[in-house]
């Protein structure tokens, strides 16, 4: 990493994400500390109808590879306790886990700005939190599963289907350097790939980050027991 | 509705009643940690008792702490000779019971339960038997303690009056509506109290737009002083230029929003919304568009 911040390097994108907030948040501030640029303040939740529904003193940590890389979020106030039911990782610096990496093209896609991250996965985490409270500790809205179970749902619902073999093979197939049309489809109908899910798969090989597939493809078949935990659930 | 009405009703919603379940469980939770204390120095001269915005009438629901003090007597070593040993003993009679989190001159104890309060503990040791001043530990700084009185911090608020204490509400309601969490509150309450010396404390809302003006155009002309030890107490760290521009700026702002929508575009609606209202909203928003749900990366 560049021991100079993004923010000197590229004087107009930090002037771009300064005037966003300005415009879009008056509970927003941008703070400069060891050469990290973090968002810090008081984020409100509204509903459709613009009510308020509770707010939260939060901190974005803005990524030293900005804007490629996803921002880490925390709740600073100490309201929510920092549990894994809550979905905040049990890291030294308690952040939030928005999303499944494999998800991100849809709910933070590359060249979104920071105004969509915070409309989007952030202030989704933090409506979930309100809900979670509502409901005495469960959500309605429901959570991805912790792990290797919850980017396997995410495939889950992608592909529509609970088939863990067809969900190894399609992920080979997001991660090949290659494809042929002619290879069988994931699917398993038999059929070649030009006459099954072609499309369907270029789509999602052009928006899902191989990098994280492949993480999830070595954890699958890193042993047989995760299969065997997957089947289960 | 005028706008008086508008923000006596605002500090009406904010404010945590004395029989309220807010104070009530700080209480409690102050009378635990009392029992810990006074079981761990045995025979000790301590005086424990709440401090901070609980003692100075200014405590508001949007956040809320409890500071508590535990001051020892000048000749009372049942935690140690020296002001370090005394914070590092509270600390450790502490730490069986809860998270404790070392801060400048504080201990902020959590919940090892996971249930949210927050207090901070503020051992000290009486400077003589004849005054409330007290020796703080300081862990940061230019020395390595502290000369105080809470005993002056409360009555630089409190004998200014109720409308005071309700403008620090609402200035404090302010602060967290504005992300201001670095302006602390003993700069606020100060600051508050300096811009308005002189000023008719009966029309709030003139109170609230002369000190919004005043920061937006003149803090920097404004000096703070600890009213328990004007000289020893230098408070330029907490009350630094980036303190100063970004209250500045958001006082600036503020006043904007007050011009085009009022005082509601700043404190919001005084009705808040019920918990069904909340979750019906919830649905709606998740049926027109459903956002991520969250992960947990294990």
């Amino acid at each position: 990493m560049s021991s100079t911040c993004w923010h000197i390097q590229n004087p107009e994108l930090f002037s771009i994400l300064k005037k966003l907030l300005a415009d879009n948040y008056n509970g927003l501030h941008l703070f400069i500390e060891n050469n990290t640029v973090y968002i810090r303040g008081n984020l409100v939740i509204k509903n459709t109808e613009g009510k308020e529904l509770g707010s939260f003193e939060i901190e974005i940590e803005v990524p030293a590879n900005y804007p490629e890389g996803v921002p880490i979020v925390r709740e600073t106030a100490g309201k929510l306790a920092k549990i894994a039911n809550r979905h905040f990782n049990g890291d030294e610096n308690d952040s939030a886990c928005l999303f499944v990496p494999e998800a991100r093209f849809k709910y933070y896609p590359k060249n979104s700005s920071i105004v969509d991250f915070i409309e989007g996965p952030v202030k989704s985490f933090f409506l979930w939190q309100i809900d979670y409270d509502l409901n005495g500790g469960k959500s309605s809205i429901g959570g991805m599963s912790h792990g290797l179970l919850g980017k396997v749902e995410f495939y889950r619902e992608e592909l529509d289907t609970r088939d863990t073999q067809v969900i190894l093979k399609f992920i080979k197939y997001l991660i090949s350097r290659k494809i042929k049309k002619h290879w069988s489809c994931y699917c398993g109908s038999g059929k070649e790939l030009r006459f099954c899910h072609l499309e369907e798969l270029l789509y999602l090989r052009e928006k899902i980050s191989k990098k994280d597939a492949d993480k999830t493809y070595r954890e699958l078949i890193l042993s047989k027991k995760q299969l065997q935990i997957l089947k289960d659930n | 509705m005028t706008n008086l009405e508008y923000l006596k009703d605002i500090i009406e919603k904010i404010s945590i009643r004395d029989d309220g379940e807010e104070i009530k469980a700080l209480r409690s939770e102050a009378s635990k940690i009392e029992k810990i204390l006074k079981g761990a120095f045995k025979g000790g001269d301590l005086t424990i008792k709440p401090g901070g915005s609980l003692a100075k009438g200014t405590m508001i629901k949007e956040s809320y702490d409890l500071d508590l003090i535990c001051y020892f007597g000048r000749e009372d070593e049942s935690a140690g000779k020296t002001l370090k040993e005394i914070y590092d003993s509270v600390k450790k009679a502490l730490e069986t019971d809860y998270f404790v989190n070392p801060k400048k001159s504080a201990l902020r104890i959590e919940s090892k339960q996971r249930v949210y309060f927050h207090v901070d503990v503020v051992p000290g040791r009486f400077v003589d038997g004849d005054s409330d001043d007290v020796f703080l530990y300081q862990e940061a700084g230019d020395k390595d303690y502290l000369k105080t009185n809470l005993s002056k911090h409360i009555d630089h608020v409190k004998s200014r009056g109720k409308n005071m204490t309700d403008i620090i509400k609402l200035l404090k309601f302010w602060r967290e509506r504005n992300g201001l969490q670095s302006a602390k509150t003993f700069i606020l309450e100060l600051l508050t109290i300096e811009i308005l010396k002189g000023k008719d404390l009966s029309r709030i809302d003139n109170c609230l737009d002369y000190f919004l003006r005043e920061v937006s155009e003149s803090i920097q002309n404004y000096k703070i002083e600890d009213p328990a030890n004007p000289t020893g107490n230098d408070l330029s760290e907490l009350f630094n230029d980036s303190v100063k521009n970004l209250m500045s700026s958001s006082a600036k702002n503020s006043l904007y929003i007050i011009g085009q929508q009022g005082w509601q575009g700043v404190f919001g609606e005084i009705e808040s919304t019920t918990d069904d209202e909340k979750l019906a909203s919830i649905q709606k928003i998740q049926s027109q568009n459903p956002g991520p749900r969250p992960w947990l990366r294990k």
